[in-house]
């Protein structure tokens, strides 16, 4: 028997707000604020741990990717297909305040997943997933080692054997299509000069995921969403043909996606606050051509600063746990809305992408 | 299940027993089935085992994909009873509503066997835990091109709208359904008024009404749309009606109008009122859009 479950947009959203309004007041008025009694029932204000000031903590960030980065333990089980992910989202982290890693050991554990693409682990199939984050690691390290760690004709090959005709992207070998996909082979074709072909069609591809909203979807039709309105326009923006999509549309769904209430951004209509859409919500505005910043930015790293945990590391809000993937996209969000550190397409420093650059600029010489 | 004989295969390591950076640690029991399941990789072996294999390590983790190129190729070569499988679909899909490998699992069962008359009632359980759940709509646009069922899908799609009007999901696949059938749209007009009214801080049926009209000269050539023209239907006196009440929604239509007909000085008042008083999150946005239209003055 399936019951009506009415308004439950407004349920949800009831909650959150709820949580942070009172969260927000205590921030501004400290020990002379009372919340009401209601409140210690509400889920998103129970388990909140107070801060004593809303700088960002980064040293704590580093200290909990250091530990992210160094031992994951039996919480793999969950990723155990997508361990790249396990290096790359703290190690973002660390590489964007220069914190020294082992170059050596991460090469070493990335070269055992790669297959001409990267899978999620040593003998997995090939995944652009696993692909994206492997590679993106190795331009992390940015050094001569790292960069020729990878294998272009064999990537190459993997782009060929996941592009479908009319220029989008399974994941893997008889996997599913989605923006995802076109994204990540965009930009590696790009940066690697690898074969223009295996792209073709896909900018137009792109263009046809975007709604009646303004923003893109996973397919044709699917709901806009933070996600995949960032891979569709950076991979646009990649290869500079934002054009093909109406701009004006996408950028009015863009700035709608940041809540009044809460400062943060949400990533659908009607949807809750999420800190990893300051990312993917957030990188869209550096990838826009307007020369002023169109959000409310202040807002944005408040909300980001109350999104940490006073241990180390960032949630997706108060209520929920901080974990790897949070912490690593926040931080991408926080340094971009400032235009520092990360490069807004590749999601790596500004510096590692630059070497890497000129290192496979070199080599199409 | 039987357990199967895998004598004959040598257990293939991750990473030979050293400890990688991660310092990942793994239960017994999965770790000795992902051992074979590597070794299986490397042999490419399709019968019976590797397929109740795949089954155990779902269990354990069911976004791993690469069981799932194993497991089709069973379902296949071997001529497994398709509806057996789909049971244990439903079965892991209400386990894992949001992964990834499940969905594209159904779709690729349904799309060979073309038995999709349990999928609607199948996709209202799921709804019912999500409403908005992202995969189920994604397969649900792509069932309802599959089998052209956008005739009852329009019907369909109410319960949503009216269990929950705020719900942006059901919004979007209305727009998806009507973009592929022929509608009156003057209906169309009243059923949204209706739904502003009910709600009008509603930010999904807003978005939708301004989706069928276009107003401004950029177009997507790749998008497929329809669209009509707002002077043609009444719209512009009822979406007035919400301006007075200081409905952002509704003041950001009516501006991008008054841009349209060139009333250039009563979209920056527009504009003005928003970023300070009525949208004063996005006031940065509203004080560009004023320097624009300040531009076309």
């Amino acid at each position: 028997m399936i019951f009506k479950q009415y308004n439950r947009t407004d349920q949800e959203q009831e909650q959150v707000h709820s949580a942070l309004i009172h969260i927000q007041l205590q921030y501004n008025f400290g020990e002379q604020y009372q919340p009401p009694e209601e409140i210690q029932k509400n889920k998103y204000y129970q388990d909140y741990e107070f801060l004593d000031d809303l700088s960002m903590r980064i040293n704590k960030h580093i200290k909990y990717a250091n530990n992210k980065l160094h031992d994951v333990g039996k919480s793999i089980i969950g990723l155990d297909t997508g361990q790249p992910w396990c290096i790359y989202w703290p190690l973002n982290v660390l590489a964007s305040h220069n914190v020294q890693v082992d170059n050596q050991r991460i090469i070493q554990f990335l070269k055992y997943c790669q297959n001409e693409g990267f899978g999620g682990g040593h003998y997995q199939y090939s995944h652009l997933a696993p692909t994206y984050a492997s590679v993106l690691s190795l331009l992390i390290l940015a050094t001569e080692e790292s960069l020729s760690v990878i294998d272009l004709k064999g990537l190459e090959r993997f782009f060929w054997s996941v592009r479908l005709p009319n220029g989008s992207f399974i994941m893997h070998q008889n996997g599913e299509c989605d923006l995802r996909g076109a994204y990540i082979a965009v930009i590696f074709v790009k940066l690697f000069n690898l074969d223009e072909k295996i792209i073709e069609g896909t900018a137009e591809f792109i263009a046809s995921c975007q709604t009646y909203e303004g923003g893109l979807g996973s397919n044709p039709f699917s709901e806009a969403h933070g996600g995949y309105a960032f891979c569709g326009f950076a991979a646009l923006k990649c290869l500079e043909k934002q054009h093909l999509i109406n701009i004006d549309k996408l950028r009015e769904w863009l700035v709608n996606r940041q809540m009044e209430q809460e400062g943060g951004f949400n990533g659908r209509t009607n949807k809750v606050v999420d800190s990893c859409y300051s990312f993917w919500c957030g990188a869209i505005f550096n990838l826009l051509d307007d020369k002023v910043d169109l959000k409310d930015t202040a807002a944005l790293q408040k909300y980001i600063s109350m999104c940490q945990n006073p241990d180390g590391g960032l949630f997706d809000k108060p209520g929920k746990r901080a974990d790897a993937y949070h912490t690593s996209y926040s931080l991408s969000g926080y340094y971009l809305s400032k235009n520092e550190i990360f490069d807004p397409i590749y999601n790596i420093p500004k510096a590692s992408l630059e070497f890497a650059r000129a290192y496979f600029n070199d080599k199409k010489q | 299940m039987a357990e199967h004989d895998w004598s004959d295969v040598q257990r293939l390591k991750q990473y030979e027993g050293n400890p990688t950076i991660l310092n990942l640690k793994y239960d017994e029991k999965y770790e000795k089935l992902m051992d074979y399941c590597r070794a299986i990789i490397q042999s490419n072996e399709i019968s019976i085992r590797v397929y109740d294999l795949t089954t155990s390590l779902l269990n354990f983790n069911a976004s791993n994909y690469n069981l799932y190129i194993i497991r089709r190729k069973c379902l296949q070569q071997l001529n497994l009873d398709l509806d057996q499988e789909m049971k244990f679909v439903n079965d892991l899909t209400f386990k894992n509503e949001k992964c990834y490998q499940i969905w594209e699992h159904r779709r690729q069962i349904i799309d060979w066997t073309k038995k999709y008359d349990y999928e609607i009632q199948f996709l209202q359980e799921i709804l019912g835990s999500d409403n908005k759940n992202y995969h189920a709509w994604q397969y649900r646009i792509w069932l309802c091109q599959q089998f052209n069922l956008f005739d009852q899908e329009i019907k369909n799609v109410e319960y949503f709208i009216e269990e929950d009007v705020g719900n942006n999901s059901a919004w979007n696949y209305r727009y998806f359904l009507l973009v592929h059938l022929d509608f009156d749209f003057e209906q169309e007009l009243k059923y949204i008024k209706h739904q502003i009214e009910l709600k009008p801080t509603n930010e999904a049926v807003w978005n939708y009404l301004r989706g069928w009209f276009r107003v401004d000269e950029q177009q997507n050539k790749h998008q497929k749309f329809k669209q009509f023209k707002y002077q043609e239907y009444d719209i512009v006196d009822f979406v007035d009606k919400y301006v007075k009440e200081d409905v952002r929604f509704a003041i950001a239509f009516i501006i991008e109008i008054k841009v349209h007909e060139k009333q250039f000085e009563q979209a920056i008042q527009l504009c003005l009122r928003m970023g300070s008083d009525i949208d004063p999150i996005r006031h940065n946005y509203w004080n560009w859009k004023i320097e624009n239209i300040k531009k076309l003055q």
